[in-house]
């Protein structure tokens, strides 16, 4: 399959960083007789969204209400790059992009303590009305902090 | 009911930071009853880690829980950052109990106090067996306490903090600066200086097997950790012979250093030559 290449931004908007736990990691003796302990991809997808819901604190947002409105996720892609163990700490990079009429991209990098990049993840948002059951536009208010002009 | 009371414990073996995550609340709410145990699991996983074991292996057996004593004493909201503390208590012939303190708020408010009752268990043959006496001398030896090291320091050791190894070392060295210091003045010059020296020599050792990604390197550090064991074995015996004390309670990280050392030198040599040493070829 052809590496997709999740751009990486130079300026990420917001960073934050937290420690793997144990409860992150599971541990197993491999086929091949190899003990193995690590951070499992499906879990990796739970701290990426811990980080999300950590840069919507930061503005006072959640998912219940960003900027008086609601997101739905129709796609998510996540490379994996190196392995993570618990203990370690990791830090997340988020930068909100590619805005269009009602959706835009979040990037999101997660980097080990050493640098190296562990994850990087592309997370389609749409902003959608719950009781309406329908999309709706970028609120204007969260779209001018991410878009310069 | 009566109420349940758990009277903190004096001192600490080990502390631990564990910031709360959203996904640990219950309906957006705050962290519910059963998640504090998973707080409380994390803990406990972290505090044998730093020991230089992994809970399925501690001396070749493992441990059961057979009751939990729990007090909730107040929330933990998102971005609270936790404290946990954690004290072995009643070390008896086969069982011990953990105790939790759980903090938040840099130690002012308390949360939760939490103790465990333990006991060794053999998974092949599901049945409880004796603590190991290896465990008993280990958690018995003193100087398992923190001590307040400076944020830098910790954040040094944090690389290392992982290490067996390592973590065997600076037990070694904290227990044989304590034997200097109480050395009397004429020796500080000779004696308790060489235990100094020998004992940062041994620490620094480790870090190095550790940390350089060279075979040839590691192998030289474990040398020297070797030697620098020898050497304080020696200078304690000496010790001894002076009529200075009784140190025979440190034979058990001596042998635990030991062990370890040999475990990682076999580790290292076995080790598939990785890149490193191949581009030096």
């Amino acid at each position: 399959m052809a590496d997709t290449g999740i751009p990486i931004p130079t300026n990420p908007a917001f960073e934050t960083k937290f420690p793997v736990r144990h409860a992150d990691a599971r541990s197993a003796i491999t086929a091949s007789g190899a003990y193995v302990s690590h951070v499992t991809y499906e879990n990796m997808v739970l701290l990426i969204n811990e980080a999300f819901d950590i840069f919507l604190a930061s503005t006072g947002d959640s998912k219940w209400n960003i900027a008086g409105s609601n997101i739905i996720v129709p796609k998510m892609e996540v490379e994996f790059k190196s392995e993570v163990k618990a203990g370690e700490i990791l830090t997340f990079q988020i930068t909100p992009t590619n805005f269009g009429n009602k959706s835009f991209d979040l990037i999101t990098v997660a980097k080990t303590d050493k640098g190296n990049i562990a994850a990087v993840a592309k997370t389609v948002l749409i902003f959608f009305d719950y009781k309406e059951k329908k999309t709706v536009s970028v609120p204007e208010i969260f779209k001018k902090r991410y878009v310069a002009g | 009911m009566a109420k349940v009371e758990l009277p903190l414990p004096s001192r600490y073996h080990f502390k631990t930071e564990i910031p709360i995550r959203k996904t640990d609340l219950w309906g957006e709410l705050h962290v519910s009853f059963a998640t504090v145990l998973d707080l409380v699991l994390e803990a406990h996983l972290q505090f044998f880690q730093y020991l230089g074991f992994s809970v399925l292996d501690i001396y070749g057996r493992s441990i059961i829980f057979t009751n939990a004593t729990v007090t909730y004493e107040s929330e933990l909201l998102f971005g609270d950052l936790v404290e946990a503390r954690v004290t072995i208590e009643n070390l008896r012939e086969k069982s011990f109990e953990l105790f939790f303190h759980l903090t938040k708020d840099n130690g002012q408010v308390s949360v939760t106090r939490v103790r465990i009752s333990v006991l060794f268990f053999n998974y092949n043959e599901r049945k409880v067996v004796p603590i190991p006496k290896e465990f008993l001398d280990l958690i018995s030896a003193k100087d398992l306490d923190i001590k307040n090291t400076s944020d830098d320091m910790r954040k040094f050791g944090e690389v290392y903090k992982r290490f067996p190894l390592w973590i065997s070392t600076l037990k070694l060295l904290k227990n044989l600066y304590t034997i200097a210091n109480d050395l009397p003045a004429q020796e500080q010059e000779i004696l308790a200086s060489s235990l100094r020296k020998y004992s940062v020599k041994a620490v620094n050792a480790a870090a190095r097997a550790r940390k350089s990604p060279y075979r040839k390197e590691k192998l030289r550090a474990l040398e020297i950790l070797t030697a620098c064991i020898n050497e304080l074995r020696y200078n304690l015996s000496l010790a001894e012979e002076l009529n200075y004390g009784k140190y025979s309670d440190l034979n058990v990280i001596f042998s635990r250093t030991e062990e370890l050392t040999k475990a990682y030198q076999k580790k290292v040599k076995s080790a598939p030559r990785g890149q490193q040493s191949k581009s030096r070829n």
